[in-house]
């Protein structure tokens, strides 16, 4: 049977001609796609002024059109996105389950309400609209209105919601999008692109939409695309490798916005010792943020500083916690996670190593690869810590806040806390040291979607903040001539501009 | 009259176990010191000795190397009754790594030597590192007070290896290995090939506590003779294992893009000036190496075997300079262990063969952790040691495969020979064996195909910084303590 199609679509048209083989090295997938080199030249808009069609478009009516997007992709209904998690469930890093979670949910990131409350509070609905006056002066009027931007997305494969975050994003900043296909999940992206084009061929949020796959590196498509005639924005998730064959082209007039892999933690306060009962909670709030969706997402936990008072009955109590964080990470709906599909050998390696080393670790469950907790009976996390996976975490007893903050980097994004009070003390510390998303211990797996990404305001920055200074009328002017000689300016409110030429009245 | 025949003498032949025994004390011994014997011998007896010598071993280290009797205990196995029954014992190469870190970075050899206890048989609760405040420093008490020479690997997430290899191990594998390494199957052997004097080409420093430096002191006492005259090494200097882990520490803090947090230890800084000099000096010491190699060593038997890069930095230095060596013609020159991850050009063998005057370099695989070194035939296939029992695990689960036919998967090996630490190593290494007859080399031996790929690497996983990084490895740190303040 013939491998499957990554159609191309460019701004409505669906392209299924000048198929070339991609993939299959390694176990990855195995797809044709039409030949990047023949339609890399139709990705670009044809020109800026080709984006006036979205200011025809109210907020409302960008709205509309994404409810309508949201509706029709409902998993139950959808040809197309049912074809794509079928095809996704090989190359997805979890398991079905979680996969048709992610994919039932692609629905309900359309709502209306949802996307106006991003819109509202992350970038303010009335800038997309118009021009909003800032800081009034009595003088020039400052406005500034959020136009979109001609943007390159580089999007990552490992979960079927970016693509469609990514469409979300660019429509509702009336922005036009490239988007270059994962060659590990090509499938969902065109899956929402083809139902664009089914019910909405020529509307300007379906023709300002363009996607397709080519070879990350591959210069001909790149060097002809990323051009700061055809792009002013690139944003490249998944860190080093896609960003590695990008960076060559960034120069003035084309903007990088690279999220990087991170890694995230939790940190636990010694009230979660105390008795029984906070060990239960603690240990399946741990479990939560450690074992929902595998593991994979950057905002899930992997090392767990507990505070303790250094005693030997603490360090049981810890040991303790340990096993019940196993016991409710297995035990966690599958729906949400499961035992993964594959435990890492080099992971599993180092864990059946340092399992012997009952001195220094104590190493719970994992003998059957569905993934385990490993307390360190010393202050200090694995050496391997930083490639923990699989449901794979690490409980590290530690004296003081300043074992734990030390350990922070500009690489760790989420930080569950447990308690509040907990949280409260590190707010203003921890991101010193490079956190960047405090959160109640059991909630990092739910990012509201207006705040902030990794300390960036992402769909601001996507946006172009332009200005328009009005000036004050000038009545009366003088001119050269009656100013021979002149060498200072007299007093004036802007010395640069004409206004230092207005005759007073 | 009856009369009583007079009773028979009859010798005994030696029973099986007894052997084992043999096998196990000295392959060379027992294969009379010759290649066509010991890759000649018929599989299904080398099974038999494999089994008594592997299920010997056991019984023996079991008692005496807490790591074993742990997983021995945590498996419930008692004793070795078929081959399969050594896989769930087998270690993780990880084992050799699975410290806490904190210990090196204290330097707190104290507690390192307890970690360290556990996996050799030579006692060590005497050892009293409190006093060492290096990594060098620490080895050297080692080595000096016990049975032991710990070597070490170095790692890139800052973690060095530790592999507690009892000196006569060391000792008996070299001599062993040279079986394979100076005579070819089929072939007459030239005179001296067992115990002859040769000159040790050792592209690399004379000594320091990483294996692939620490080898060349081995080959100077068996191979050289003790002769200094003999050993030709690049540097003469020990190749220091503190600068290597601060080397790790950089390359860790790059990849974290946070250089600041790197702890530089007081002892090398120390040595800051001494370190620059020697850098200084490196160049020199390479032409005088190059020279030596060219002209002392015209017509000479010489032994040379060593990972790719290195022989490949001093061969290019050697073209350029317009040199060639012309060694005789029983010399033995090879190289083992990949180029692991240093850059080399597609045509580096053929630079090596011009400049050391040969056809071509012979091809070995091995590794630190045990003493088989498995060597390529005519036919182009590794020949594993008749002392090594090799095993396909799968590359997931660490499941066996069946020995039998043809299998592709994570290579694991047990070396029944070694008395101070345990033979029994899961790799990280994807290998293909074929355990069927023997191969169109006429060898008996199981064979492995040459493509052999690290696992971690294929994942787009590990980046080892190793032996042959080790020159450039120094050098970044060296320049990184020079301009420390």
């Amino acid at each position: 049977m013939a491998n499957p199609i990554a159609s191309l679509i460019i701004r409505g048209r669906i392209i299924e001609d000048d198929l070339v083989e991609f993939g299959g090295r390694g176990g990855a997938l195995q797809f044709r796609a039409p030949d990047p080199h023949k339609y890399a030249a139709q990705l670009p808009v044809a020109s800026p002024a080709a984006l006036a069609d979205l200011y025809d478009l109210r907020f409302d009516d960008i709205l509309d059109y994404l409810a309508e997007l949201g509706a029709r992709l409902d998993i139950d209904r959808n040809a197309y996105l049912q074809e794509a998690r079928e095809l996704t469930y090989q190359t997805a890093p979890t398991t079905r389950p979680i996969v048709d979670t992610f994919y039932r949910g692609i629905s309900s990131l359309f709502r209306r309400e949802r996307v106006r409350a991003i819109a509202e509070h992350a970038i303010g609905i009335r800038y997309l609209e118009g021009w909003v006056e800032q800081a009034p002066d009595e003088g020039v009027r400052g406005f500034v209105r959020a136009f979109g931007a001609r943007t390159l997305h580089v999007i990552a494969g490992n979960s079927p919601t970016v693509a469609a975050e990514t469409v979300i994003r660019n429509a509702m900043t009336r922005s036009d999008c490239i988007i270059k296909l994962p060659s590990n999940d090509p499938f969902t992206a065109i899956a929402i692109a083809k139902t664009m084009c089914d019910f909405a061929p020529h509307h300007p949020l379906t023709r300002h939409c363009a996607l397709g796959y080519w070879r990350g590196g591959d210069t001909e498509v790149e060097g002809l695309i990323y051009q700061p005639h055809h792009i002013e924005k690139i944003i490249a998730w998944g860190g080093h490798n896609s960003v590695k064959h990008v960076t060559r082209y960034i120069q003035p007039g084309l903007e990088l916005i690279s999220l990087d892999p991170k890694y995230s933690i939790s940190i636990v306060g010694p009230e979660a010792l105390a008795d029984e009962k906070s060990l239960r909670e603690v240990g399946l709030r741990i479990a939560i943020d450690v074992g929902v969706v595998n593991q994979v997402g950057c905002v899930n936990a992997r090392v767990v500083y507990v505070l303790t008072d250094g005693s030997d009955e603490q360090l049981r109590r810890v040991n303790t916690l340990g096993q019940y964080t196993y016991e409710e990470m297995v035990g966690l709906p599958t729906s949400v996670s499961t035992k993964p599909k594959r435990y890492d050998p080099q992971l599993r390696s180092h864990v059946e190593s340092i399992r012997l080393q009952d001195d220094y670790f104590n190493v719970i469950g994992g003998q059957g690869g569905e993934g385990c907790v490993i307390v360190s009976q010393l202050p200090e996390p694995v050496d391997f810590s930083t490639s923990l996976a699989d449901r794979t975490a690490n409980i590290v007893p530690v004296s003081s806040l300043e074992d734990i903050v030390r350990r922070i980097d500009a690489h760790t994004q989420t930080v569950g806390v447990y308690p509040e009070e907990l949280k409260e003390r590190l707010l203003n510390v921890a991101p010193l040291y490079g956190a960047q998303r405090l959160v109640s211990l059991g909630h990092a797996l739910n990012h509201p979607p207006w705040l902030p990404h990794d300390s960036l305001e992402l769909d601001r920055r996507l946006c172009k903040w332009i200005v328009n200074e009005v000036a004050p009328p000038v009545t009366e002017l003088s001119f050269a001539a009656s100013r021979p000689g002149a060498t200072v300016i007299p007093g004036t409110k802007y010395p640069f501009t004409i206004e230092a030429y207005a005759v007073d009245a | 009259m009856n009369s009583v025949p007079a009773p028979r003498v009859r010798e005994t032949a030696p029973s099986l176990r007894e052997e084992a025994r043999q096998l196990m004390a000295s392959p060379g011994a027992f294969f009379h010191h010759s290649v066509d014997e010991m890759h000649g011998i018929a599989r299904s007896r080398l099974d038999d000795l494999q089994l008594q010598a592997a299920a010997l071993c056991f019984e023996e280290q079991v008692e005496r190397i807490p790591m074993v009797a742990k997983l021995a205990g945590n498996q419930g196995i008692k004793r070795i009754e078929a081959v399969e029954d050594i896989v769930p014992l087998l270690f993780e190469h990880t084992m050799y790594k699975s410290y806490p870190v904190s210990f090196l970075g204290n330097r707190q050899f104290d507690k390192l030597t307890t970690w360290l206890n556990k996996m050799t048989s030579v006692d060590l609760s005497q050892v009293d590192a409190r006093g060492c405040d290096s990594i060098d420093g620490w080895l050297d008490l080692l080595a000096e007070t016990t049975e032991l020479d710990a070597v070490t690997t170095s790692g890139s997430t800052g973690t060095m290896s530790f592999i507690a290899r009892m000196k006569t191990d060391i000792e008996r594998g070299f001599r062993s290995n040279r079986i394979t390494e100076f005579q070819s199957f089929g072939r007459p052997v030239a005179p001296g090939s067992v115990d002859g004097l040769i000159h040790v080409i050792w592209p690399i420093y004379a000594d320091g506590h990483l294996m692939s430096f620490r080898a060349g002191q081995y080959l100077k006492k068996i191979f050289a003779q003790g002769r200094e005259d003999h050993f030709h090494a690049l540097y003469p200097e020990k190749g220091s294992s503190d600068l290597m882990w601060l080397a790790a520490q950089l390359r860790a803090a790059a990849a974290r893009g946070d250089a600041s947090r790197v702890d530089v230890p007081p002892n090398l800084l120390a040595r800051r000036a001494e370190l620059e000099a020697q850098q200084a000096n490196m160049g020199k010491h390479q032409m005088a190496f190059v020279e030596s190699l060219a002209e002392t060593l015209r017509d000479q038997r010489v032994y040379c075997m060593y990972p790719s890069y290195p022989l490949y930095q001093v061969a290019a230095r050697g073209l350029a300079a317009g040199r060639s060596c012309h060694f005789s013609p029983d010399s033995s020159l090879g190289t083992a262990g990949g180029s692991k991850g240093m850059p080399l050009p597609e045509d580096w063998a053929e630079q090596v063969s011009r400049f050391f005057g040969i056809e071509r370099l012979e091809r070995y695989y091995g590794m630190s952790e045990i003493t088989g070194l498995s060597k390529m035939c005519p036919a182009g296939r590794y020949h594993t040691q008749p002392w090594i029992i090799p095993f396909i695990l799968d590359p997931d689960t660490s499941a066996l495969q069946p020995r039998r036919g043809v299998q592709k998967g994570r290579g694991a090996f047990f070396d029944f020979t070694l008395r101070g630490h345990w033979g029994g190593i899961i790799t990280g290494d994807e290998l293909e064996i074929d355990f069927s007859g023997p191969c169109a080399c006429g060898q008996t031996s199981t064979h492995m195909s040459p493509v052999v790929e690290r696992f971690g690497a294929k994942r787009g996983g590990d980046d080892k910084i190793t032996c042959a990084a080790a020159p450039q490895a120094h050098t970044d740190a060296v320049e990184f303590l020079t301009t420390f303040s």
